[in-house]
């Protein structure tokens, strides 16, 4: 392990000396700082705190990854064009942690940076959490237990394949069955006026002090949401859904001393004149509250420097067998597909009416998708913004995954081909 | 009987390009011995195939046929690389680490403990002559100097055979000899050492055995006391013929 620390303190040096650190934190810190007087928010206190978490820490986040990823690719890279990497090789170090040292000093430096910047913010948000009341805690998120919608898309298949002999094989089953999981997804549930809908929620977690409330988004046809009157009600509590001015609504559930109903079970009765909508698998949850803001920040700081890490050692990797310029774009341009492509597939047309070549976009998007998940599936940020608690088994997860695993494999693969490419004349 | 450090038997690399087309035969079929406390000298015009044949020793290169023994292990083990220290023709310093930096940075790469690592940084920078700029980063070094801290750290971890690939480039003649009175002592404790260089009397003082190389090819190897005549004579004799350049006829 010498090697590797030895290896450690030259990339740290470097990031020291060639004054990247501290350029990354003055940048960092003086935006945190302007964010508040800079952005307009919508006026609302809910808008305004989004945006400062949003813009705060999403920024600053953006600029460390662009940074350090660039750093990582080069890190490698140079040295072994400037041909100082052959006198750590011929070293009784393993190579892989000679890799393995420089990513970790790199994500080191990341961390800290977003350790100073989240801190900033979190004392920036404090006045505001103090006046307002709001953001000051976070909630743990329950989803509703509904059907697969995979089961479902399978039965509207099947009737597909019954009504129109031919159409899935022509249309692609693996399209077809993409645009129609979309569709059972997004589908609204309707409850008309004097009814009931009821959803299921896993609440075995739940204490009798548990402070619960039920986050909705509510539409009627004629957007008229203050009309909107319901009760909604979960065992022995219940909270009142009325005098609506927007469609996001987190409704309190208070303790009532009526006759409770079934502790796992949601139900929304419909008492106004206007029928309500909501689409349950994405607009229904229920919040139960967790622990303070500084806890989020710290949990959304531990995800994010997981993130980085992943980043990093993949730029790192990269750099072992690429050029420096060509390992840069190369990583610049994973992290813009990393980003556009989930949005690509979400947006992608009908299957009926797509190419071979569509097609094959598609399958190559979708790999994208797939292969770019760790970095784009979650963002932590979002989470913050709208006070919902990052789940220490997701910090766990996140940081087993892409600070010791994900490194550690593609150390290995750099401590590989970086031996194998050195030039020979 | 006397251990080989450093074996190269019908050894050959052959460059390829992206498709796997032979560009450059570097090395074509060498045999070579080193024995345990000899100072060897790896001898050859520009483009010889010197440079290659040290790569392939050091494990930074795998020879195409043929094979590389070094302490009877393969060079790229940690068995082979923990008794190695090389000295390139080019220093290749980071230039923001200080010389004492440079050397602990080695000496954590050699697998130095933290206390060992400073006596012994202390000990090589006393014995290049660079204690009093010991804090300042090698960047700024003049080329002598930046040599000097590459020879320390190419001895930090108290290696059993040094590789020094022009160990003299760039070094004023008083530099020179201190180097060359250095690998003289180090030889005499016992340390293996293989040697490139071009300055052919700098050879002839030091080296205990030459092996010559021209186009990839050993063409002569012997004791420097059993020559005869100058190195630098029978140098010339080996790889000289064929290549005067026609200045008489250029300048008619």
């Amino acid at each position: 392990m010498k090697g590797f620390w030895a290896s450690f303190r030259l990339e740290l040096c470097a990031s020291v000396r060639s004054r990247a650190l501290a350029l990354l934190t003055v940048a960092s810190l003086a935006w945190v700082l302007a964010v508040p007087h800079v952005l307009k928010g919508d006026g609302s206190v809910v808008g305004w705190f989004e945006l400062c978490v949003r813009y705060s820490l999403g920024v600053v986040f953006a600029l460390v990854l662009v940074s350090l990823a660039s750093s990582a690719a080069g890190s490698l890279a140079k040295d072994r064009a400037a041909k100082r990497l052959q006198l750590s090789l011929v070293r009784p170090t393993p190579h892989f942690l000679i890799a393995l040292g420089r990513m970790l000093a790199l994500t080191a430096v990341g961390a800290f940076v977003l350790a100073l910047a989240a801190l900033t913010m979190a004392l920036r948000l404090r006045p505001f959490q103090a006046d307002s009341g709001y953001g000051r805690f976070c909630d743990h998120v329950i989803e509703p237990q509904l059907a697969s919608p995979h089961a479902a898309v399978d039965e509207r298949l099947a009737e597909l394949r019954r009504d129109n002999p031919g159409f899935v094989e022509e249309g692609g089953e693996h399209d077809i069955r993409r645009f129609l999981l979309r569709y059972v997804t997004s589908r609204y549930e309707t409850v008309q006026p004097g009814e009931r809908a009821t959803w299921t929620f896993d609440t075995a977690s739940l204490g009798d002090g548990s402070e619960v409330s039920v986050r909705l988004r509510v539409t009627d046809v004629f957007d008229r949401l203050e009309q909107v009157d319901a009760k909604l009600r979960l065992g022995n509590r219940e909270g009142s859904l009325a005098h609506v001015n927007k469609t996001l609504v987190k409704v309190p559930l208070d303790r009532t001393a009526e006759e409770p109903s079934a502790p796992d079970v949601l139900t929304l009765a419909n008492d106004g004149k206007l029928a309500i909508s909501l689409c349950p698998y994405r607009d229904l949850h229920l919040l139960v509250k967790a622990d303070a803001f500084g806890w989020n920040v710290f949990r959304a700081w531990a995800v994010l420097t997981g993130l980085l890490s992943v980043v990093i050692a993949f730029s790192l990797f990269l750099g072992s067998c690429l050029s420096r310029s060509v390992a840069i774009f190369s990583v610049v341009s994973l992290l813009v597909i990393s980003t556009v492509s989930p949005t690509l597939v979400e947006d992608y047309p009908d299957p009926t009416g797509m190419t071979w070549l569509d097609r094959v976009s598609m399958r190559l998007t979708d790999f994208a998708v797939s292969a770019t998940s760790p970095l784009s599936v979650y963002s932590p940020i979002s989470d913050l913004e709208s006070t919902t608690c990052i789940e220490w088994r997701t910090v766990g997860r996140s940081l087993g995954l892409n600070v010791v695993l994900l490194p550690l494999v593609l150390s290995w693969l750099a401590g590989l081909v970086m031996v194998r490419k050195q030039d020979g004349i | 009987m006397m251990m080989n450090v450093v074996e190269l038997s019908g050894v050959r690399k052959t460059f390829v390009d992206f498709w796997l087309r032979p560009t450059v035969k570097a090395v074509d079929g060498l045999d070579l011995q080193i024995a345990a406390g000899e100072v060897f000298g790896l001898l050859g015009p520009n483009g010889s195939g010197k440079s290659t044949t040290i790569k392939m020793i050091l494990g930074l290169l795998r020879p195409s046929a043929g094979t590389v023994r070094l302490f009877g292990f393969d060079p790229r083990s940690q068995k082979a690389r923990s008794r190695l220290g090389y000295l390139p023709e080019l220093s290749y310093l980071h230039p923001f680490l200080t010389a004492r930096e440079t050397l602990k940075y080695y000496a954590g790469l050699c697998g130095l403990d933290g206390v060992t690592a400073n006596a012994r940084t202390d000990e090589l920078l006393e014995m290049v002559g660079l204690t009093d700029v010991a804090g300042r980063a090698v960047g700024g070094f003049s080329k002598g100097m930046a040599r000097r801290v590459a020879l320390a750290s190419s001895l930090i971890g108290k290696p059993e055979l040094l590789i020094l690939d022009e160990p003299t480039s760039g070094l004023d003649p008083v530099s020179t000899n201190e180097v060359k009175t250095l690998v003289k002592t180090l030889a005499k404790g016992g340390m293996t050492i293989l040697m490139t260089s071009h300055l052919l009397a700098d050879a002839e003082d030091v080296c205990d055995r030459v092996c010559i190389l021209n186009h990839g090819s050993k063409v002569a190897e012997g004791k420097v006391s059993e020559i005869g005549t100058s190195l630098e004579d029978f140098f010339l004799a080996k790889v000289g013929e064929g290549r005067d350049f026609k200045v008489a006829e250029f300048l008619k």
